[in-house]
């Protein structure tokens, strides 16, 4: 665990230091948020997209940052390196998985904002639940997405491939996520996502374990 | 084969003519075995399928509420199990690939998971049709039907990542892991959608309480539903044949050029 924890601050470091990945993903939040708001028209109550936008809002910036998160290592051939290095396989996965998690979060939070400026929308109070689901659906997404990352670094399309493996494999993550959001943002009681959060746990509890024990295979050699 | 053989020109000569089904260590080099029964599967299965559809279009009566259309059911619904099959055994192969790293499995992943797409691209293209009339649109966003385009989408991202890989074993690897998480994914798809919203006639065979259908419309999809197993073992084993061999000529192919380019630099 100490040694994802360097792994996962060796690249929040970089990253604090070139600032080239979270400046690209947030001016593409507000962005999106700004040629939604011109696309949607005035007929459309924003409150009924405003979930299923801010997710695939959150999807995409996301992806933004996944495809860095292993072509950065393939520079130099870092990534030769951090294997070389006394630390396991597994806490790799982990510390580049909670690095690319801790960037996410941080372009949720201005996602979030950033509709809340445009949009008349709001959590109405259930600031837990909603926090939960979205630390529960960024967590699967950001599993996945570390992990298919690195098998398209290694490829010959590599960004370019990365969103076709991963959304149709995200699917679970948008449903459950952009479901409880929009029933939350409508004001109905946190009891109602229940089933939802539960899925979303599940979800994340099966791919951390299956993706950090396949990632020995994915970069094998 | 000694290695020496793959610069001379008599042994490209010698493979052409003579059959040397046997290695030295004794393996089924051209794959005759394989092809055999795939060719025994194929003529059965075109025999059951010729069965089944004379059942479908003259035996089985025809049902009461959904009229004719109802008759595309003996191709959809065994179709929609075969696929299911189909990338249940990309699956298993894939993970006793990445286990034992047989070449082998990884051909039967590759065979299983374009007979899938196959199989998958028939639900899709049939499940519209008989949707436009029962349903009154082409399609709907019902948890099955969306299960399956998903489905469809991971296995055209298989091939993807396969030829975006320039060396082999790291695709054979990559798909190998994909397929396995591919797997883990499919329930959590099916259920996610489940919740999502569900449209579609509920299971009349697969259910607890047992079939619910018409004894005929049983026995009709039984038949129809072996016609499309036999058809996808012998398409299975032809494809898994002719990947073999393919790997096999590419391989001597390479050991060729490596052996006329050798003499070349040397002069």
């Amino acid at each position: 665990m100490a040694d994802a924890w360097t792994i996962a601050r060796k690249d929040l470091v970089l990253e604090l230091r070139s600032r080239e990945r979270i400046v690209a993903m947030l001016t593409f939040t507000v962005l999106v948020a700004v040629i939604f708001s011109f696309s949607l028209g005035p007929a459309v109550r924003a409150q009924d997209v405003a979930p299923a936008m801010i997710w695939v809002t959150i999807i995409f910036a996301g992806m933004l940052g996944l495809g860095r998160s292993f072509s950065l290592e393939k520079e130099e051939d870092a990534l030769a390196g951090l294997l070389l290095a006394p630390v396991s396989r597994e806490a790799v996965f982990v510390g580049k998985l909670a690095a690319n998690f801790i960037l996410l979060i941080v372009v949720v939070a201005a996602v979030f904002f950033a509709f809340a400026l445009f949009f008349p929308i709001s959590f109405r109070g259930a600031w837990v639940a909603g926090g939960a689901v979205v630390v529960l659906a960024c967590i699967g997404f950001m599993t996945l997405g570390t992990f298919f990352s690195a098998i398209t670094a290694h490829t010959r399309l590599g960004d370019t491939l990365l969103p076709v493996l991963l959304l149709p494999l995200l699917i679970p993550v948008v449903i459950f996520a952009a479901g409880a959001t929009e029933r939350l943002m409508a004001g109905r009681p946190a009891s109602e996502i229940q089933g939802p959060l539960q899925m979303l746990l599940a979800f994340d509890l099966v791919f951390l374990f299956v993706c950090t024990l396949l990632f020995a295979f994915v970069v094998e050699e | 084969m000694d290695s020496d053989a793959a610069s001379d020109d008599s042994f490209s000569d010698q493979t052409m003519t003579t059959q040397p089904t046997r290695a030295a260590d004794g393996t089924d080099q051209s794959l005759a075995g394989v092809r055999i029964w795939a060719t025994i599967f194929g003529v059965l299965g075109l025999v059951v399928m010729l069965i089944s559809l004379w059942m479908v279009f003259f035996w089985v009566p025809t049902e009461r509420l959904m009229g004719v259309v109802q008759r595309i059911f003996y191709v959809h619904v065994p179709s929609a199990w075969i696929a299911f099959l189909a990338f249940f055994l990309v699956a298993i192969c894939s993970a006793l690939y990445l286990w034992l790293r047989d070449d082998r499995l990884d051909a039967i992943s590759v065979a299983g998971a374009e007979l899938g797409v196959i199989f998958t691209t028939i639900v899709l293209v049939t499940g519209p049709l008989w949707g436009k009339i029962a349903w009154g649109a082409w399609w709907v966003w019902e948890p099955r039907l969306t299960l399956t385009l998903l489905l469809w989408f991971i296995y055209i991202g298989y091939f993807m990542l396969r030829g975006a890989t320039e060396n082999p074993e790291r695709g054979k690897r990559f798909a190998a892991v994909l397929g396995v998480v591919g797997a883990f994914n499919i329930p959590l798809i099916h259920m996610s959608v489940q919740w999502f919203r569900s449209l579609h006639p509920q299971p009349v065979i697969l259910r607890p309480e047992g079939p619910a259908a018409d004894p005929a419309i049983v026995q009709t999809l039984l038949v129809s539903l072996l016609a499309f197993l036999l058809i996808f073992f012998s398409l299975l084993l032809f494809r898994y044949a002719a990947e073999r061999l393919t790997r096999r000529v590419t391989a001597l192919r390479l050991a060729v050029e490596r052996g006329e380019r050798e003499p070349r630099t040397v002069s």
